[in-house]
């Protein structure tokens, strides 16, 4: 094999990770049935098709949008029009917008409010005010990087410190105006959560149908079980309710409010499942992360009772010295993928003989690993989307999702060089690295466990 | 490597057997994303890309009643998708250029600088070379090399003899090599 055909391959198959959905088919009414000559391989003149069948399509098209439109209206009372999400990303792979809040989670010196900021450049392109006497805490995006849900409590002001306060709930989404993108937000019919009521996580389904939230309520000892409701965000209703167990201490799923409300604990597999993580220690104390899967379809009632272990996670290597690969311990570094199919961990650890290539590396001497994505089939490690050479920046590197796409095949994430306190934010596939500015104001390369996670929502 | 589904289509499954639109739907659904990013490596452009493979499968789909060989489906879509790549490159249309002004502005095509840099410069260089080549040299090798056809195969594909596919192939290795040594 020739060097030229080897990159050529590297190269063809590097569009891949460019181009992974197409848009659907939409044929036309069938043909006449009587065609003057044979099949012979000629792309009919796009002129004559579009001439010939305008009028049937257009009739077609009219009668979809009015079916449409009478389920949305029936589907929202107000009227208002239900959310409904394309899956479609645009051709970089990542997604166009993200939100986040206007201010520091620490800054209580007035109202929070949302700010629409462009992933590649990381302009804020529109700031949207709280409703009146409220404060932004949470938000969670849906999969067309332009439809999210955000929760509101009453003063005092500030992210930060915000569990317990009674959260009401928005739906938020970017609209295209003369002047560029803006949000409009609409309130939802989700009963207010009670005062006392601490939110551990929130997740928008990638249709925006339905949102999950998991939620327990501070009591004095002993604590309460966890709760995990899935609403409808167009009419608000409770659809599943799930308990965790009795005698596990909360939180099982998700955390506690830091820097808002949690929203990386949950994801949704497709439109029907859910897929949760959890840290326990084995009796050797050794920090094991399981994956468990819970089908909307089963059972209300106990949580655990109705999912299924889907994967366990190697435990992180040790840093400073060469050790296998593995997951960080902790509920925002492991990603399920929309799909189903793996999950991208964010953690550390040296390569082995194993991993075939490494994209981003020059010489075949590599062998740090910050992002990998896992089979939760078989368990395999079946992707690196990042690493570093030794030499580069020693054993000590760490990685950490904030979004991962439908396949597992691009990250975005921030790769720290811990002993450097020094890091890469961006885009990771398939080993090579575009920087994106740190989505949020501060100091960028002090991340704080799961902090980055719940300010911003792609 | 996610790029295994393309490399292996599902086969057609005889057209008389099922209506025009299911089966073109299903061959759709089973080949067009492999198909898309062919078009993307030939042209450089996903929504030019989009069009070409929408186009051959509108083709498909007009003729699907006189298809007398289901074995054929496929190949005919491949080769449609070659024809319009070849079209498009070509320019030969006004609305061609249009659109493809047209995605330009739209920043949709995949030489935008937002896609291009998720490429590695590595890989940009070689799809770059590789763009540059002549047309059949182009088309032999992304047959072979990304969509894992045989030379046979690939040969029916381009409606040439299997000994032009190994010259041209031959050839655009050697000069992928000497622009790719140039460049570095």
């Amino acid at each position: 094999m020739t060097s030229a055909e080897e990159r050529t391959r590297a190269a063809m198959d590097a569009i891949t990770g460019l181009v992974e959905n197409v848009a659907p088919l939409t044929l036309p009414p069938p043909a006449p049935p009587a065609m003057p000559a044979r099949l012979r391989g000629r792309v009919p003149s796009p002129r004559r098709r579009w001439g010939s069948w305008l009028a049937p399509v257009t009739a077609a098209v009219a009668v979809v949008a009015i079916a449409i439109a009478l389920v949305v209206v029936r589907d929202v009372p107000s009227g208002r029009p239900t959310p409904v999400a394309s899956q479609v990303l645009p051709p970089t792979g990542i997604p166009q917008y993200y939100l986040t809040f206007d201010q520091p989670p620490g800054d209580t010196t007035k109202p929070v409010g949302l700010v629409l900021r462009a992933t590649l450049t990381g302009k804020t392109l529109f700031t949207l005010q709280p409703p009146r006497g409220l404060s932004f805490a949470g938000i969670t995006g849906a999969a067309d990087d332009r439809t999210f849900v955000a929760d509101a409590h009453r003063d005092p002001y500030g992210v930060e410190g915000s569990a317990g306060r009674s959260r009401t709930w928005y739906l938020v989404r970017v609209t295209s105006t003369g002047s560029g993108p803006a949000l409009t937000m609409t309130k939802l019919r989700i009963s207010a959560t009670p005062v006392g009521t601490m939110i551990n996580d929130i997740a928008l389904s990638p249709d925006a149908a339905m949102l999950a939230v998991v939620s327990e309520h501070l009591t004095t000892k002993p604590r309460e079980q966890q709760q995990l409701r899935v609403y409808s965000v167009a009419t608000g209703a409770v659809l599943h309710t799930w308990l965790s167990p009795a005698d596990k201490v909360p939180p099982f799923v998700g955390g506690g409010g830091d820097g808002g409300d949690p929203n990386a604990a949950l994801a949704w597999i497709g439109d029907r499942s859910l897929a949760f993580n959890q840290g326990t220690f084995a009796a050797s104390g050794v920090p094991t992360l399981t994956v468990l899967e819970l089908e909307l379809s089963r059972p209300d009632g106990a949580i655990l009772a109705s999912s299924r272990t889907v994967a366990i996670l190697p435990p992180a290597g040790e840093t400073g010295k060469p050790s296998p690969y593995g997951c960080r311990w902790f509920w925002g570094d492991v990603m399920v993928t929309g799909d189903g199919t793996s999950y991208v961990c964010g953690g550390n650890g040296t390569s082995s003989a194993t991993l075939p290539k490494l994209y981003c590396l020059k010489h075949p001497t590599w062998n740090v690993v910050a992002f990998a994505g896992f089979s939760l089939t078989t368990g395999k490690m079946t992707r690196i989307l990042s690493g570093y050479r030794t030499g580069c920046a020693g054993y000590n590197v760490l990685g950490y999702p904030v979004w991962v796409n439908a396949t597992g095949s691009t990250v975005i994430g921030y790769m720290i060089f811990g002993s450097r306190n020094s890091g890469m934010f961006g885009v990771f596939t398939h080993g090579s690295f575009r920087p994106l500015p740190y989505p949020v104001p501060g100091s960028s390369y002090q991340y704080m466990a799961g902090s980055l996670l719940n300010q911003v929502a792609w | 490597m996610d790029s295994v589904e393309t490399q292996t289509p599902r086969p057609a499954r005889p057209p008389a057997a099922v209506p025009a639109e299911a089966g073109v739907t299903a061959l759709y659904e089973a080949n067009a994303l492999g198909l898309v990013r062919l078009a993307v490596i030939m042209l450089g452009d996903r929504q030019a890309a989009e069009d070409v493979v929408q186009d051959a499968f509108f083709g498909l789909y007009r003729n699907w009643s006189r298809l007398d060989d289901p074995g054929k489906a496929l190949a005919y879509v491949r080769s449609s998708v070659l024809n319009g790549c070849r079209a498009a490159v070509r320019g030969q249309t006004r609305r061609d250029r249009r659109d493809r002004a047209a995605a330009t502005d739209a920043r949709s095509s995949i030489e935008s600088a937002e896609a291009l840099v998720l490429l590695s410069e590595e890989h940009r260089e070689v799809l770059l070379a590789v763009r540059r080549l002549p047309e059949r040299q182009r088309e032999a090798l992304v047959l072979r090399f990304y969509f894992g056809l045989s030379e046979e195969e690939t040969a029916r594909a381009m409606r040439i003899s299997r000994g032009t596919v190994k010259s041209s192939l031959s050839r655009a290795l050697a000069a992928l090599g000497r622009m790719l040594t140039e460049e570095s």
